[in-house]
This record gives structure tokens, C-alpha cells and sequence, in this order.
């Protein structure tokens, strides 16, 4: 059966289906018919006549009256008893009484096979004889209980051929649809017999009450198979073997009618059948205590089953055992069948019986349209006479008109949406994870799963999960640790009207996902922003720091002021920094140069700084590189404008590869040790040493013959050299190495500078 | 220092607009300084600079150019307002006063915006005393100063427009030898360096700097109209 889809399998019921029902029609439809509502009367034993159809054969006859007996053209005549019209032959006391019901049943059966019969009727007005055709019953003349019994076979089958075609490899579907097609063969073979007017052939009463049998016992094996397997198995499959051994065995006794009483053929098996299904669920509500999602699904269809079936023995069958009347006609109560079947439905909407999920209800919806669709064409053709192709069309109308709208809305109902469109959510994510503080994240996260799901209860839960889980049936969903909450679960979704289904599950990881991936984003974000903080931290103590404290023991004001506004130069790029994690080197290069210029020109020293291609490179440089730059050109030329004595600085910046060299040489004194004046320039120069050979770049001062020349050489891409000093965050790919001896040249500047 | 060399039929007013107490008081000598005879009057808030800007007579057409002008040293950080705001109401309806921009850092991001609203200069107040006095006479002068990065914001913002709106208004944009002048100024040239480069006097190229001030104040002010139309507003 593994290459049987649904859809095959639904198909095959709905003809199975057709063609029984086809068969039960043909079989109640040639019947002959006289067009009288008869009812027995027992004191003294007698048939009434309690209404007659006023186009039947019988219109002529007199009501209320009675039918006293049946004669033909022959002569021949039957009088009838009251337990002609009895409903169903196996509520008789003996085997004996229904032979002899079915032999009447012959009898009768044949006499109005006849032409014409003559019906001896006795009235108010005295006896009466009334010559009569029998002609074929029309549809329209069946009683309720037979379109109760035709309803429940049918429904029966194809919500049990339904569950099959789902999940066709599991025992217990295949059990539960064997379950329906009994319930469809027991009904139907009752149906035929217990809605005849007046009588059947007694041959095929009694094949049809064996069937009846068949199919009542037959469900009864078929249900306690299902309910010693499901929710949980119990025993081992091959012992079920047992169970259709044992039914046909008291079948065979049955039919055989081997016993006196029929109770004991054909109501006590039901009956023990009953208490052993009773006990079977039993034994599961026992073995599920632990197994929340076994007994939900158990909850509603041992529900329903008992509810369903014991309501048919303890109406119908219990009676006859203790020899009291059934305490409604038969067919009404094959009725309670449907409700197993409904109970079904319900559950599998609700609690995912047999693990079925939404879309099992799509292929019952194309299913109910084409049954729909040949139901509706059957009773035109029969009930209004159409012809077949007008039924059809207007069968094809009904389908379009009535039912496709039905089925949308009610699909729509079945299969809710969530409250917030898809497109939204990317942005409810974003509002969650960016609101200011964890409670207020954590607050905002429960509004939004609030709006979207509704649950009457929502707790954090223990164990935290890793992913979403549906739990309960459907009752609960957990959700893992997202948004500064805990691990949550949520508890009776919609106010409690509907369950976790798995669009809802759906939505919810792909709410997990976003939230985690727009907190990772987040992180990342705050990240850099820590790493910003702690980097103007340091910039302000290393630099800024350091030169106020210098500032503080200077003891001319005009050196305090120096200090302070070389401190204001620091502040000025390290707010730099902020704006922009990386400038371009054209950039940098142009504030030196006005800076420089400002500066030098201030102390009437002429900047020479020719305008070179280097001045529009737009090659990014990281802080930290810009700002090594900056601070050793502004030591140097803060030296030069105290120190040299100069008339004229020349300052060129030349490229190579990605070494940048800055050349800064002056017309004065050079570096005269009698004017290095202290450790203030010694501390600075070192500090821009020391941060330039981090980045693998170098300080130097060169030989020239008059003034001085100092070269910067630093790297535009620093070396990504890893290390393990915790205390230096890593800024756009640079990274820092511990600090080298010296190089040769800025030791000796170094040297120069520290005299005092 | 510098003294202004004729009579003045009026006194010179002046008006410092800070709210650190040192510093306006280091404004106030700094002005004295530059201008003799001055009238300063002190604001250390926005509210008081309102009062003092209300109490001015309004003057629609264009001032005298010879006349001397007044002179307001505004901070744009203040604690109950935006000198940004000052200067726009200056700029709008006192000509007379020459709106200046008193700031720490020659890059903060709120100078271009002060110079799009009017004003006419900026000062760094981290600098020499001399040196302040120096740039006060430049800019009275019609000389302002115009930072590296200023200048880059300006091309930018030209370079923008230009690419929006050419035809708007023609009185808004920049000549060539404008944008030369603020290319080799973005490039960190000095006033003096650029004529050199140039081959103008600084006199000259600092004209066209107080040129470019004007019209970003124009364009800026066209720009703003221009998106108060787009949003209904007019």
C-alpha cells in the first residue's frame, strides 16, 4: 500500500462507496410497494393503517383502519400478525421465531409479486376489500431511519478510508478504517430490511441480517484491536490474530443458529465485545498516565467510542438480553456510530489524532467535493427524474456555489493565521530587540508573542529549550531564551479556542530565528561601541591625561597654556576618531598641513609643504594610524617652533607601496641639547615612538648638515599581528605587538630629546 | 594692535554669547582688544542673546560697506538653545552684525551648519589671544577663515547641488576659480599658499572665500525652501 497517495485511496473508498449505496437503493427501491404507513398493534395482535399515500396504489383504502390480510387472484390469503412488521428479526426471542418471521416474510414477499393483490381492510365502516397493483416504491417514501443507517455506513467509511489514506502504513488506521466499512456493511444491511413497508423475501432478510452481524461484531474486533495498539500497544501484534478467529467463530454459531435463544448468537458477543473495548481503553487511560500526548488523543476517541457504541448496546442490544423492547428503533440509533466518526474529525483537528495534522483536512475537502458532487447528481436523477446530463450540470453548480465557498471558510477556520503579517515582523523583531533595556526587551517580547498567539498563560519554563517545541497536543508551545527572557512556554493559545498547530510552530522559529539574528547583529553592534569607549578611555588617560599632569607643575603660564592647547589638539582628534573610525589619507594630510601651517606661521616660521600626489589619495587609514600620524607631526613641529630657532620648515610626504614617509626638516639650530628642555617633549616623543613601532612603522632623525630632519615611516596597512595583550582591543584589523627595543635612529632621537 | 583709524559716527557694538564664565570673559577682553571703543555686551544664554538681537534695530537693506560693522560672537553649544538659531536671526535681519562662530575644533560638524545659516567667520577659542585678534580683523576685513575640512564640506555640498538643481539658481553656485580656491583650501593650503599657487593676491583669494560663505548661505537657505515646498509647508 506504500505507493497508494491519500487522494488514490480516497478515490477508491468513494467508489466502494457509490457502489454500495447504489446496491442498497436498488435493493429497497425494488421492493413492491402499496403506499401504506403501517404500525403493529399488540392487543390483540394486529397491523394498523395509519396513513396511506395519496398517489400510491393503496389511496383508496380508508384511514385509520386495519390490515387484516392479503389475498390474491388466486384465492390464496395470509392474515397478518403484528410481528410482521417487526424492525429487526434478531430481536425475536428464539432462532425458531425469526425463521418463522423470515418464512412469512417469503410468503408475503411473493403474493405481492403478483399482478394485482387484494387488501382485506377493516374500518370504521365495516370490513372492506381492496384490489390493488403493487408498483416500485419511490425514493421519496423512505423512512428516517433509513437515511440515518444510509448517512452512517457512508459517513463511516470514508472518514475510516480517510484516516487510511493518511497514514496508510499504521496498524491503527488500517484497524479504524476496517472499523468503518463494518459499521457501512452492518448498516446497510440493516437499512434494507428494517425500512421495508410491509415485507422483503425472507432469503435475503436473512442475508442482510447476517451481514448486520457481521458488521457489528466486526466493529467491535476491529475496535478493541485498534485499542490494545493505540495510543499505546499493549500486546503484541500477532496475538490479535486471536480476535477475528474468535468473531467468526460466534459469527458461524450465529448464522448457523446453533443455539436456542439469539440473545446468546447475536447479542451477548456484541455485548462482550463492548465490556472488553470498555476495558481495553481502560487499560490505555492506565498506560498513557504518563504520556500526556497518548492520552489526549485517547481522551477523545475512547470518548467517543464509548460514548458512540455503548450508546447503541445499552440502547438497542441490552434490552433484548434482559427481554424488554429496545428503547428506540434500530436504525435512529446506528446514528450514534456517525458520532465516533465526528468525535474523530474533532480530534484530529484539535488533538492531532493518529498524527494527523491541517492538511489532512485538505484531502477530505477535495474528497467532500466529489462525493458531493455524485451524491447531488444521484438524487436529482432519482428524486426529480432529470435527465443525466442536466443533473450533472446542476450537480456541477452546487459544487461551485455552495460548496467550494463553504469549504474556503471553513478551511479558514480550521487552520488559523497569525495576527501579524509576515512582512511585519521583521520590524516588531527590530522594536523588540533594540528597546533600551533588558526589561523592556523582555516586556516587548511578551507583547508581541501576546498579540501573536493570545495564550491565556504564559511562564517561563525548566529545562530551557533549544528550539520550539509543540508540547501537549497542541495545548503548549515552548519557546527558547530569546530577548533577555527566559525559556517560555505558552499555554491555551486564542483565548483557549484553538491549538499549536504546526503554522504556528512555523511562525514561532522563524520569530526565534529573527530575534536571534538581529541580537547577534545587535551585539556585535554594542560591541564596537564598547570597544569606541574603552579606546577614547585610553586615548584620554595616555594622552590628554599625561599632558594636563604636565601642565599642572609647569610653573610659567605661557607653558601652561602650550600644554593645554597641544591637550585640546589631542581631544581634537581623538573626537575625530568618533566621527569616523577612518579617514582618508588626503584628509589627514590637509589637517596637518593647516594645522602645521597655522602654527608655524603663528611663530613666523614659513611652511613649505608643496602639494604632492599623496594629497587626494582617498586610501582609508584606520584611527589608530591616522592618529599616530598626526601626534608624532604635531611633537615634531611643536619642537621645531620652541627648539630650532628656524626661519623655514619644508615638509614632504611621499608614498611607496604602503609605507607612508613623512620628511620634516627645518633651517635652524638643529637639535641643540641645551634646548631640549625637560621631560615633558621626552615623555611625548617617546609615547609616539613607541606607538609608531606598534604599528611597524619608525621614527628617525637624519644626518643633514644644517637645522634637523626627522622622517616618519608608517605603514597604511598595519601588520595584523596577533597578540595576547587583553587590554588592546582590536580596532578595524589592527592589532598590536608588544613594543621592540627601539630601532636604531629613534633611539638616537629619543636619546637627543631626554637630555637635560 | 589694530585700532580702527577714523571717527566713528556710531560706537561699534559687540556682543559675546557664551556660557562658560572664563571664556566669555577672555572673549570680552580678546574683543576690546581688537576693536577700540567697542560696546560689548555679554549673553551667557541663548534666551539673553534673544533679548539682546530683539532690542536692535532691524535693518533691511544692505548695510554700508564702509560703515563699521558690529560684531557677534556666538557659541553654538548653549545650554537653553542653538546658536545656530542666533545667527540665522541675525543673518536675517540685522546685516549690520557680523554673526562669528566661536568653537573648540575647526572640523565640528555644527561650523558648516552655522556657516550655511550666515555666519560670517569662525574663531577657535583654543588659540593665542594675538592670534584671535588677528583673525577678528580678518574677518571684519571681509577675510574669513575656511578649515581644510570646512572646504571639503562645501565642495561636497556644491558638488551635490549642482548635480540637484544647476538651474535653480545660478546666483548659488560656484565659479571655477571658486572651486579651485576651495579645492587647494581642502587640501590644507593657507589663504597666502593658495594665492600662491594660484597666482593671486590674498586679498583676492579671500574675497572668493567670503564669496563661497555667501552662496552656501544663499544655496543652503534655497535648499530649505526648496524642501519645505517638497514637504507642503509652503
Amino acid at each position: 500500500m506504500s505507493h497508494w497517495l491519500p487522494n488514490r485511496i480516497m478515490q477508491t473508498a468513494a467508489l466502494i462507496c457509490v457502489g454500495a449505496c447504489l446496491l442498497v437503493f436498488w435493493l429497497v427501491l425494488h421492493q413492491p410497494w402499496l403506499g401504506m404507513t403501517l404500525a403493529p398493534q399488540a392487543e390483540p395482535s394486529a397491523v394498523r393503517i395509519v396513513a396511506v399515500d395519496p398517489d400510491g396504489p393503496a389511496r383508496l383504502v380508508p384511514v385509520p383502519s386495519r390490515l387484516v390480510a392479503i389475498g390474491s387472484d388466486n384465492g390464496s390469503r395470509i392474515e397478518l400478525v403484528a410481528g410482521d412488521l417487526v424492525e429487526e428479526p434478531d430481536t425475536l426471542q428464539t432462532y425458531a421465531m425469526a425463521a418463522q418471521f423470515m418464512q412469512r416474510q417469503t410468503l408475503l414477499a411473493n403474493m405481492l409479486r403478483d399482478k394485482r393483490v387484494t387488501l382485506h381492510v377493516e374500518s370504521e365502516r365495516g370490513p372492506l376489500e381492496v384490489i390493488v397493483t403493487p408498483t416500485r416504491r419511490p425514493v421519496t417514501d423512505l423512512p428516517s431511519s433509513f437515511w440515518v443507517q444510509f448517512i452512517t455506513g457512508m459517513g463511516s467509511l470514508l472518514l475510516g478510508a480517510w484516516v487510511l489514506a493518511l497514514r496508510p502504513q499504521d496498524l491503527p488506521t488500517r484497524l479504524f478504517a476496517v472499523a468503518g466499512a463494518m459499521i457501512m456493511i452492518s448498516a446497510y444491511g440493516a437499512a434494507v430490511y428494517s425500512s421495508r413497508e410491509l415485507t422483503i423475501d425472507g432469503g435475503l432478510v436473512r442475508v442482510l441480517s447476517a451481514l448486520n452481524h457481521i458488521g457489528a461484531l466486526g466493529f467491535g474486533a476491529a475496535m478493541i484491536a485498534l485499542f490494545l495498539l493505540y495510543p499505546r500497544p499493549l500486546v503484541n501484534p500477532r496475538l490479535l490474530l486471536a480476535l477475528p478467529a474468535i468473531t467468526v467463530a460466534w459469527l458461524a454459531i450465529d448464522i448457523l443458529r446453533l443455539p436456542e435463544e439469539q440473545a446468546t448468537g447475536a447479542q451477548l458477543p456484541i455485548l462482550t465485545y463492548m465490556l472488553v473495548l470498555v476495558g481495553a481503553i481502560g487499560v490505555q487511560w492506565f498506560a498513557t498516565r504518563r504520556d500526556p500526548r497518548g492520552r489526549a488523543a485517547l481522551r477523545w476517541l475512547g470518548l467517543s467510542v464509548i460514548v458512540g457504541a455503548g450508546a447503541f448496546v445499552v440502547l438497542i442490544i441490552a434490552p433484548i438480553l434482559v427481554n424488554a423492547a429496545p428503547v428506540m428503533q434500530q436504525g435512529h440509533a446506528f446514528g450514534f456510530f456517525l458520532l465516533i466518526y465526528a468525535g474523530l474529525a474533532l480530534g484530529v483537528s484539535r488533538y492531532r489524532l493518529f498524527d494527523l495534522d491541517e492538511w489532512a483536512f485538505r484531502v477530505m475537502f477535495y474528497t467532500g467535493g466529489v462525493a458531493l458532487l455524485l451524491t447531488v447528481d444521484a438524487l436529482l436523477l432519482y428524486v426529480m427524474h432529470l435527465q443525466h446530463d442536466v443533473s450533472f450540470s446542476i450537480a456541477l453548480l452546487a459544487l461551485a456555489f455552495i460548496y467550494l465557498p463553504a469549504r474556503d471558510s471553513l478551511r479558514a477556520r480550521l487552520q488559523p493565521r497569525s495576527r501579524v503579517e509576515s512582512h511585519e515582523l521583521f520590524r516588531e523583531v527590530v522594536d523588540v530587540t533594540f528597546a533600551a533595556s533588558a526589561q523592556e526587551r523582555s516586556g516587548r517580547w511578551h507583547g508581541l508573542l501576546r498579540r501573536l498567539f493570545d495564550p491565556l498563560v504564559m511562564t517561563p519554563f525548566e529545562p530551557a529549550v533549544g528550539d520550539v517545541e509543540i508540547g501537549q497536543e497542541g495545548l503548549e508551545v515552548r519557546l527558547p531564551a530569546v530577548a533577555d527572557t527566559p525559556s517560555l512556554q505558552l499555554r491555551y493559545p486564542w483565548r483557549g479556542e484553538k491549538l499549536f498547530g504546526s503554522s504556528d510552530r512555523d511562525l514561532a522559529r522563524e520569530l526565534v530565528r529573527l530575534m536571534r539574528y538581529v541580537e547577534v547583529s545587535r551585539d556585535a553592534f554594542e560591541r564596537g561601541g564598547v570597544e569606541e569607549r574603552r579606546r577614547i578611555a585610553r586615548d584620554l588617560h595616555d594622552d590628554v591625561g599625561a599632558r594636563l599632569l604636565s601642565g599642572l607643575y609647569k610653573t610659567e603660564v605661557t607653558d601652561t597654556h602650550r600644554v593645554l592647547r597641544d591637550a585640546l589638539a589631542d581631544i581634537r582628534t581623538i573626537v575625530s576618531g568618533l566621527s569616523a573610525d577612518q579617514l582618508p589619507l588626503g584628509q589627514v594630510i590637509a589637517a596637518l598641513r593647516h594645522e602645521g601651517g597655522e602654527r608655524l606661521a603663528a611663530a613666523g616660521i614659513d611652511l613649505h609643504w608643496p602639494l604632492a600626489a599623496v594629497d587626494d589619495s582617498a586610501k582609508l587609514l584606520d584611527y589608530r594610524i591616522y592618529r599616530s600620524i598626526a601626534s608624532a607631526h604635531r611633537e615634531i613641529v611643536s619642537n621645531v617652533i620652541r627648539h630650532a630657532q628656524a626661519k623655514r620648515v619644508d615638509v614632504t610626504v611621499t608614498q611607496e607601496d604602503r609605507m607612508l614617509s613623512i620628511r620634516i626638516t627645518d633651517d635652524g639650530i638643529g637639535l641643540d641639547p641645551a634646548n631640549a628642555n625637560g621631560n615633558a617633549q621626552g615623555n611625548g616623543l617617546r609615547g609616539i615612538i613607541r606607538r609608531l613601532d606598534d604599528l611597524g612603522g619608525s621614527f628617525a632623525a637624519l644626518p643633514v648638515a644644517r637645522g634637523s630632519a626627522f622622517e616618519i615611516r608608517i605603514p597604511l596597512i598595519a601588520d595584523a599581528v596577533a597578540t595576547g595583550d587583553a587590554n588592546e582591543p582590536h580596532i578595524q584589523g589592527v592589532s598590536s605587538h608588544p613594543a621592540r627595543a627601539y630601532s636604531e635612529p629613534a633611539d638616537a632621537a629619543q636619546r637627543m630629546y631626554d637630555r637635560s | 594692535m589694530a585700532s580702527t583709524p577714523t571717527p566713528l559716527p556710531r560706537k561699534r557694538l559687540g556682543l559675546i554669547v557664551e556660557d562658560q564664565t572664563d571664556t566669555r570673559a577672555w572673549l570680552v577682553r580678546t574683543l576690546g582688544i581688537a576693536f577700540d571703543g567697542i560696546a560689548i555686551s555679554e549673553a551667557a544664554t541663548f534666551q539673553a542673546a534673544c533679548d539682546w538681537i530683539a532690542a536692535q534695530p532691524r535693518a533691511f537693506a544692505d548695510p554700508d560697506a564702509n560703515a563699521p560693522r558690529d560684531i557677534a560672537l556666538i557659541d553654538i553649544g548653549l545650554p537653553d538653545g542653538n546658536g545656530i538659531d542666533l545667527i540665522r536671526m541675525l543673518a536675517d535681519g540685522h546685516p549690520q552684525i557680523l554673526p562669528i562662530v566661536t568653537t573648540i575644533y575647526d572640523d565640528d560638524a555644527h561650523l558648516f551648519d552655522a556657516i550655511a545659516a550666515g555666519a560670517k567667520g569662525y574663531l577657535l577659542k583654543d588659540q593665542h589671544a594675538d592670534t584671535l585678534v588677528g583673525y577678528l580683523h580678518r574677518i571684519d576685513a571681509g577675510e574669513p577663515p575656511l578649515s581644510p575640512s570646512i572646504a571639503q564640506r562645501m565642495l561636497t555640498h556644491f558638488a551635490k547641488r549642482s548635480v540637484v538643481d544647476a538651474n535653480v539658481d545660478a546666483e548659488a553656485a560656484l565659479t571655477p576659480r571658486e572651486l579651485d580656491i576651495l579645492r587647494l583650501l581642502g587640501r590644507g593650503l593657507r589663504v597666502a599658499e593658495a594665492a600662491r599657487v594660484l597666482g593671486l593676491t590674498p586679498h583676492t583669494v579671500a574675497g572668493y572665500v567670503k564669496t563661497v560663505y555667501r552662496k552656501l548661505n544663499i544655496s543652503s537657505r534655497a535648499e530649505a525652501a526648496i524642501e519645505a515646498m517638497r514637504r507642503g509647508l509652503v
